[in-house]
């Protein structure tokens, strides 16, 4: 009897134990998407040049995407613009992120390792971690 | 509990007027009791013992099926909104990424991770997570409730 009502007591807290953790790995994954996605809205005008709903529109409006903050440590989508050390891709919902690479950052095409072989139209998902101006730092492209 | 039966013996009896009458008539005086053959009592409870385990059987059968179909179409509902919200966030590239090649996964498993959790199609999980455990607990309940009866 003794026994069972210790067995419970194990599950129950074990129970408990696991639901905070995922509670808090849900809190700390909003709060990242959070942070980007205001980073990023507050730079739009920076980056893009221009607010998202032109001059026109209502320009204090966020121009955040519909339905759900924006991933800073991962994107995918199609080359729009190529510069020196960064380019800007279209990803779901037509939101566009500036990658910002540098020497660290690593490029593959298949299995092979490529420099410089980035253009317009490609495909390419990117793996990197966000800055404080909302563009996305690329180690993985 | 003893049964016991009352035979009423019919036959054609003259009227006193001398008239036939065309339909039997139950003599009280006739009656003669007769024991039940044995075991009847049990048969009796057993019919009606049958009767209620079928009449149970078939609102099980029917619930079953009915949660069933309905389990099903939640899955098949489920399963399509995962797919569609997989596609969109992006999480199969970066998991693709990651299985292409382990020594940038491990070198970048931080940035992987987060990017990975970032794009979990949350919703979508847990309403297909749902909607399997509804199938789960319909296909175990029906065997709990047919081993029951």
């Amino acid at each position: 009897m003794n026994k069972d009502i210790f067995k419970w007591i194990i599950i129950g807290l074990a129970g408990f134990v696991i639901i905070v953790l995922i509670f808090s790995a849900g809190m700390l994954i909003g709060e990242m998407k959070a942070r980007f996605s205001y980073r990023w809205a507050e730079s739009y005008h920076k980056n893009f040049a221009g607010p998202k709903t032109g001059f026109f529109g209502d320009w204090r409006k966020l121009p955040l995407p519909p339905g759900d903050f924006i991933s800073g440590h991962g994107a995918f989508g199609e080359i729009i613009e190529v510069k020196e050390n960064e380019f800007v891709i279209k990803g779901r919902e037509n939101v566009e992120k500036v990658i910002i690479t540098s020497e660290n950052t690593t490029i593959t095409k298949g299995r092979a390792t490529i420099k410089n072989g980035l253009k317009v139209g490609d495909r390419v998902v990117i793996i990197g971690s966000p800055n404080e101006e909302g563009q996305i730092e690329a180690k993985l492209i | 509990m003893k049964i016991s039966l009352i035979y009423f013996d019919g036959e054609k009896k003259k009227s006193p007027g001398g008239m036939h009458q065309k339909a039997s008539f139950f003599r009280i005086s006739n009656m003669r009791q007769v024991e039940p053959p044995a075991g009847l009592y049990g048969r009796i409870i057993l019919a009606i013992k049958r009767e209620q385990e079928l009449q149970h059987t078939r609102r099980l059968v029917f619930g079953f099926a009915g949660l069933l179909v309905v389990s099903f179409l939640a899955v098949s509902f489920s399963w399509t909104m995962l797919i569609n919200q997989m596609e969109n966030s992006g999480i199969l590239y970066f998991i693709s990424a990651a299985i292409s090649d382990f020594g940038t996964f491990f070198a970048l498993w931080q940035n992987f991770s987060s990017a990975i959790l970032e794009s979990l199609p949350i919703t979508g999980l847990i309403a297909f997570t749902i909607s399997i455990g509804m199938v789960f607990f319909t296909l175990r309940f029906f065997l709990y409730k047919k081993n029951y009866y």
